[in-house]
């Protein structure tokens, strides 16, 4: 850059200012012509936030109502554990992050736990079992859990047992006249059995996972 | 004044002390008028607060204001209704307008050259802007700020010389 021309400009230029008047005058207009942008502008924010609004809530509903069954829905099941619907495939249930892995073989037949036989009443049941509880799911069946120290596990192949987390179960479903699930597992050196009957796939193994990890 | 308002007060204020003389320099180099560049400049200001949403920094918010006051002013400058008026006080109004901010040579020719020139010779000398942000500044490359900015030197040295005319 030429020095000459610098000192030029810089002795030209210092001496042109913005006056004072019009410095106030702008300083009013501008102020004033803020409040006018104010309603606008929020006005302008409602229909652009609006929208976006509306398209996300279509697209949700769209999303919930239209979803194709094969599409997998996403359930809370503990804080960080998240799984997909319950669904039977190949006598597997798929859950994501492989968290949890069961193996249901249909119509295996029922495990007998403890001492108990096919004869044994309702008082023996009640002797052998230290609690039972049992609860009615949404979908209008029930569901009966229940604790034994006597323990006799079937014998069964290693790709016939399911896992939730590192706990080794047993899981069978009867298709007859009442769909009757049976999970029986042994936790601190104490034999549980869960028994589903007329109950969704999703609401017995919820309760399941809720029985393991409790 | 409420608090919100308080808060426009002072920045407004604030933008227009750190800015104003810039403004009202490119203005009156563009106009060569002093109320042309006056209306220039609130021109600026107010479509500032348009758009102040849309200014990430202090960078930014100069570029923008030297962006749009040149565009400002040309359309000032250009508007029919000075385009009329020119050929009724002319020349002479516009050197009174310059002498009311001091007499000076420099300045009053360099109003004399077309906008092209005088705008990127301020922004390159006055304000020290490279050939580079000129270009990104005022929308053109490199090469043709380049050629502006010698042009505009040998017209302006022809000028101060007392050389012919560029009209």
């Amino acid at each position: 850059m030429n020095e000459w021309d610098k000192k030029a400009f810089e002795d030209a230029y210092s001496q042109v200012k913005a006056p004072e008047t019009l410095k106030a005058d702008t300083l009013s207009k501008m102020l004033e012509e803020n409040n006018k942008e104010k309603p606008a502008r929020q006005v302008k924010n409602i229909f652009r936030y609006g929208a976006w609004a509306a398209a996300l809530c279509a697209a949700a509903l769209c999303f919930i109502l239209l979803r194709p069954s094969g599409i997998s829905f996403i359930t809370p099941m503990e804080d960080d554990v998240y799984y997909d619907e319950v669904e039977l495939k190949d006598g597997v249930i798929h859950f994501v992050k492989n968290r949890v892995a069961i193996s249901i073989s249909p119509n295996a037949g029922t495990v007998t736990i403890g001492q108990e036989n096919q004869q044994e009443t309702d008082e023996n049941k009640d002797e052998t079992s230290k609690t039972a509880e049992e609860k009615i799911t949404e979908s209008g069946g029930s569901i009966s859990f229940r604790e034994t120290d006597a323990l006799t596990l079937p014998e069964i192949a290693e790709e016939n047992w399911s896992y939730i987390g590192e706990q080794k179960i047993y899981v069978t479903v009867l298709k007859a006249n009442e769909v009757r699930y049976q999970a029986v597992f042994e936790k601190d050196k104490t034999a549980y059995e869960m028994i589903g009957i007329n109950v969704s796939q999703k609401e017995f193994i919820e309760e399941l996972y809720l029985r393991v990890k409790e | 004044m409420n608090a919100p308002e308080k808060k426009y007060h002072v920045e407004f204020d604030k933008t227009i002390e750190r800015y104003s003389d810039m403004i009202y320099r490119i203005a009156i180099t563009i106009t060569g008028n002093e109320e042309d560049a006056k209306d220039a400049f609130q021109e600026t200001f107010l479509r500032l607060v348009r758009s102040r949403n849309k200014i990430v920094s202090e960078e930014h918010l100069k570029a923008w204001l030297i962006r749009v006051v040149t565009n400002c002013a040309k359309t000032v400058a250009s508007s029919p209704w000075n385009r009329k008026t020119q050929g009724l006080s002319g020349e002479e109004s516009t050197r009174e307008a310059v002498c009311r901010t001091g007499e000076n040579s420099l300045l009053l020719e360099l109003q004399s050259l077309p906008e092209k020139y005088s705008v990127v010779l301020y922004l390159y000398y006055y304000e020290g802007y490279s050939v580079k942000e000129i270009g990104s500044l005022l929308g053109k490359n490199e090469n043709s700020i380049k050629t502006l900015l010698s042009r505009g030197r040998s017209l302006l040295r022809k000028e101060l010389e007392g050389g012919e005319s560029h009209e």
